[in-house]
């Protein structure tokens, strides 16, 4: 509880720094975010390699963490018939694909722009920030409550990278293979699924 | 994305030749915590700045929001059946 409220507190600061224009426009956030999560990358790949479980860590794996990113998949699908269903509006097939993009929003937006308008490339793109941002911020309520794979299910795609840091502090840094595998499936599938889905249904 | 993946492989191996080095696991775990911190903060500094998002979230703010937490609960929902029976091994 304690971490989550810490992590707002850092991402609120941050909205309310921005709105206030504190910081100089003309700086590439996006590029500077970018450089301290790979500066981050480098400290994590520090302490995973140099924890004394290591080798334990290692053997624990099994073939069994690849139905991860699958039941992400499914889970995500019935979470959307389910929307579809209580909340008509957005045809299944939008929300389908809105739903595949799985937090991973700039190529959602992109791509879901293309195939089905601006009004609901705007969707998928709020839809999937805002799933990067609840996992982000939840993520050691839902390890907590949901099992240790649950931040990895709600991050996604990003489970590889932006909400990585925040799953191993919630779920222990034993996780970070599975977490990593889940997001490289997600985000080679992103685009692959919204295609797929645009054209069968 | 592959950036990552190298760094974090790097970063793995340089852990595991230094594990010697006794504070390596605890100063970069510490290192790590603090960078969050910044990282979220800069996470936010983006949605700030971005106009387009803040003035979206008004108007369709609402909808995204209920179609995100169905697609949460669906993937948290099969992620903990899966955690609970069978990938139960790690609670232990």
């Amino acid at each position: 509880m304690k971490s989550s409220l810490i992590i707002v507190g850092f991402f609120l600061l941050g909205i309310l720094a921005g709105k206030l224009g504190i910081f100089p426009s003309d700086l590439s956030f996006e590029q500077l975010t970018m450089y301290i999560l790979y500066a981050l990358m480098l400290f994590i790949g520090l302490s995973f390699g140099s924890d004394p479980r290591l080798p334990e860590i290692l053997k624990s794996l099994s073939f069994k963490i690849i139905l991860l990113p699958i039941s992400t998949v499914i889970g995500t699908f019935i979470g959307i018939i389910l929307y579809n269903f209580l909340i008509p509006g957005i045809g299944l097939k939008d929300s389908l694909a809105i739903g595949s993009g799985f937090g991973y929003y700039s190529l959602s937006g992109v791509l879901i722009t293309k195939f089905s308008g601006e009004a609901m490339g705007t969707l998928a793109l709020l839809v999937n920030i805002i799933r990067e941002i609840f996992s982000l911020l939840f993520a050691p309520i839902l390890s907590k409550y949901f099992g240790m794979l649950a931040p990895i299910a709600s991050a996604g795609a990003t489970s590889m990278d932006t909400t990585l840091p925040i799953i191993l502090k919630s779920s222990g840094k034993e996780y970070l293979i599975s977490s990593l595998l889940h997001g490289v499936v997600l985000t080679i599938l992103v685009p692959f699924l919204i295609a797929l889905i645009y054209k069968i249904l | 994305m592959w950036i990552i993946l190298v760094l974090l492989f790097a970063g793995s191996i340089a852990g595991f030749l230094l594990t010697r080095l006794k504070s390596l696991n605890a100063v970069s775990e510490k290192i790590s915590m603090y960078t969050i911190y910044i990282l979220l903060f800069f996470m936010g500094l983006n949605v700030g700045t971005k106009p387009e998002i803040m003035k979206n979230l008004a108007g369709i703010g609402f909808d995204a929001l209920i179609i995100a937490l169905f697609a949460i609960a669906g993937s948290v929902a099969t992620a903990y059946l899966l955690f609970r029976f069978i990938l139960r091994k790690h609670e232990e």
